[in-house]
């Protein structure tokens, strides 16, 4: 039951509700308040019966409409509760979201392996040595309800295998001096994104010394490549990254691999959606990938959006 | 019989009816001086027990005062309460240590997720929980049902089994340390961001590097959560700030409240980390809304920031309750994942993560 206002206009009589932090609702209490406060006092010393009952009631409600002023007070002043409907909440319900199939998903389960060779539209323009190999991880079909995270091989190296990196796709790049970061921050994980269930942020690069400059580019773009496994095949040349990438230095492939799936997440199922959200600006929120459509490209990160105001957005 | 326990505010508020009906009956006793101090006490006493009730309804909402001692003495290092759930398969445990350092001596309650107990040598990611002000850890474990929530979002794999911390973020309940180092006051930052890690990874196995630790926070442990990763990359990767502001407002002593420690003014003129950003906010929650669309619009690369803004709710406890399950499933996905270290010292991936849950 909330309190309204009756209205009269031209156009009739209106009930509305009162807001709960407008200065109707809180007139009404205080002036409430001021009357009861002033009817007890009246009738205190008046030979109302009984008067051992009307006394404290008038107390007791003086009291809780003046504990209500001063609640409606504070509440308009700092917003805790800004409508009736924040104060009395409807049960929020948290909807489930469900990983949607990746379009080699099908096709992987006709395999006896799980490493291709992988030619995703455009890849011929990313200035590669020759088209990426993919590993996918032994239980990438068995976990569909499920994202991978990604570690991505830079040069030339590699020998196809995921020895070491457990529970994470393995994508041999075959860059060369030409491949634009671009390619690693966006392109490549916009097409990844569509053929295979990886997740939307965090991923991580190995990279030869030969291409420690590409991915020190690569690692400045938000969000995606916070971890840099160099390996040690000579002098070591350390890219310059921003505060908060973390660049190590490891012996063999099988080691790098290894140190860089552990910095990424494990497989995780679809984050949990909030409730009852509208936003106030286009956002992708994580839980809601964009949905699989050939003519517009899935987001690069699939797993959230960047704020306004940020390059490369 | 606690401060904040239902017990405490019934007996207030029959206190407040019997002092009522008291008052009465009590107005025409004595004669003289006698009367008149008579009825200033029953005047007195409706007053008291009224704030009585106040006081115990409004800390039952943000925990402040958990247990009679820390009402006391006002130092909530021996004041914490000792609820413990029994652990189970599918779900964690909640302990309590204390954690000295900085010069500050305060009990932190820890999650430890299922499995914890069972994989002594797997390293697990770390969450630091930060609270309101006023306030204590205990809205976390009380009203929000924090470890309901990290259970069932582990048990359904959406959340890495995550070592979960809810540290005091002041010693005297009476000063609003907002996670930084007070000049002359309180050095809470560096309590927050070294004594609590240290102890942590000294005393539970959870991973050393900052891949493995984030933070989460509700008002103004959402300022915190954000100005703590802004601050600290070396040791955070991820956070997450719910209905959180962009400045401290409060005075830290040396005006720093407008520069070092005003993420605002940090972004516009520090370099700034490669760390991932979350930030929730009520589309009604006038001044957070402000200061969460004001971050936003500052952020720039190498910062990632991801937005939710919920339709209604406001600035309380529902609205960070249902704000709490996706913000810390995405905070799994911005963490490095539980390692097992191999022989030699160099963490390599758990062979197999113990999330599971199908």
């Amino acid at each position: 039951m909330r309190p309204v206002l009756i209205r009269f206009s031209s156009a009739g009589v209106q009930i509305v509700a009162m807001s709960l932090t407008g200065l109707p609702l809180l007139f009404v209490v205080a002036l409430g308040t001021v009357a009861v406060a002033a009817g007890t006092v009246l009738a205190w010393r008046r030979r109302l019966r009984p008067r051992l009952l009307v006394r404290p009631l008038g107390i007791l409600l003086t009291e809780a409409l003046l504990v209500t002023t001063i609640g409606l007070l504070v509440n308009r002043s700092e917003l805790f509760y800004p409508t009736w409907a924040d104060l009395f909440p409807p049960p929020a319900a948290t909807a489930a979201v469900t990983v949607r199939v990746a379009a080699l998903d099908g096709w992987l389960g006709t395999r006896d392996s799980g490493t291709f060779t992988w030619r995703p539209d455009g890849w011929a323009g990313w200035h590669l040595a020759a088209a990426p190999t993919v590993v996918v991880p032994a239980g990438y079909l068995g976990d569909p309800h499920r994202r991978f995270s990604v570690v991505v091989v830079l040069g030339a190296g590699g020998t196809g295998t995921a020895a070491g990196a457990d529970e994470t796709v393995v994508v041999y790049a075959r860059t060369t001096a030409a491949t634009p970061a671009a390619v690693l921050t966006e392109d490549l994980p916009a097409a990844l994104s569509r053929d295979l269930r990886v997740s939307g942020r965090r991923w991580a690069l190995v990279s030869p010394t030969a291409a420690s400059a590409l991915a020190g580019q690569a690692a400045a773009a938000p969000g995606r490549y916070p971890a840099i496994a160099l390996v040690r095949d000579g002098p070591i040349t350390r890219p310059v990254v921003p505060e908060g990438v973390t660049v190590n230095v490891l012996d063999g492939l099988p080691a790098a691999l290894a140190w860089a799936a552990g910095q990424t997440p494990p497989p995780l199922a679809e984050a949990s959606a909030p409730a009852g959200r509208l936003p106030v600006q286009p956002a992708h929120h994580p839980s809601h990938p964009a949905p699989a459509d050939p003519s517009h490209p899935a987001p690069a990160n699939p797993g959230g959006n960047r704020g306004p105001g940020q390059p490369g957005n | 019989m606690a401060p904040d326990s239902l017990g405490t505010e019934l007996l207030a508020l029959a206190a407040t009816v019997a002092a009522a009906f008291l008052a009465s009956p009590l107005w025409n006793r004595g004669r003289g001086l006698r009367r008149y101090a008579i009825r200033a006490a029953a005047v007195t006493a409706c007053l008291l027990t009224l704030t009585a009730t106040v006081l115990a309804a409004v800390n039952r909402e943000i925990e402040t005062y958990p247990t009679w001692a820390s009402l006391l003495i006002s130092d909530p290092a021996a004041a914490a309460p000792t609820e413990h759930a029994p652990p189970g398969a599918e779900t964690g445990t909640v302990i309590t240590m204390t954690v000295s350092g900085s010069g500050i001596t305060m009990p932190m309650y820890v999650y430890l997720p299922p499995g914890y107990d069972s994989h002594p040598d797997t390293r697990y990611p770390v969450i630091e929980a930060l609270h309101g002000y006023p306030g204590s850890p205990v809205p976390w474990l009380k009203r929000l049902h924090v470890t309901t929530i990290l259970d069932a979002e582990i048990s359904a794999g959406r959340m890495v089994p995550t070592v979960v911390l809810f540290p005091y973020q002041t010693p005297d309940t009476a000063i609003d340390t907002e996670c930084t180092n007070l000049v002359g006051g309180p050095q809470a930052e560096t309590y927050l961001t070294t004594d609590v890690p240290a102890a942590a990874r000294a005393r539970l196995h959870v991973r050393g590097d900052a891949a493995g630790w984030g933070l989460i926070g509700y008002s103004a442990g959402g300022y915190c959560a954000t100005d703590l990763l802004l601050r600290h990359p070396g040791q955070y990767a991820a956070g997450a700030s719910l209905s959180g502001y962009a400045t401290p407002g409060i005075k830290i002593g040396d005006g720093t409240e407008n520069t070092e420690y005003n993420a605002l003014w940090r972004l516009a003129h520090r370099p700034v980390p490669a760390v991932a950003l979350y930030l929730a906010c009520a589309r009604n929650d006038r001044e957070p809304l402000a200061d969460t669309l004001a971050l936003a619009a500052a952020a720039r690369a190498p910062l990632s920031v991801t937005t939710s803004f919920p339709a209604g709710g406001g600035h309380n406890a529902q609205t960070w309750q249902a704000m709490e399950a996706p913000a810390f499933d995405w905070l799994s996905t911005a963490l490095g994942r539980p390692v097992v270290p191999a022989t030699g010292g160099a963490e390599e991936p758990a062979v197999k993560v113990p999330a599971a849950g199908r």
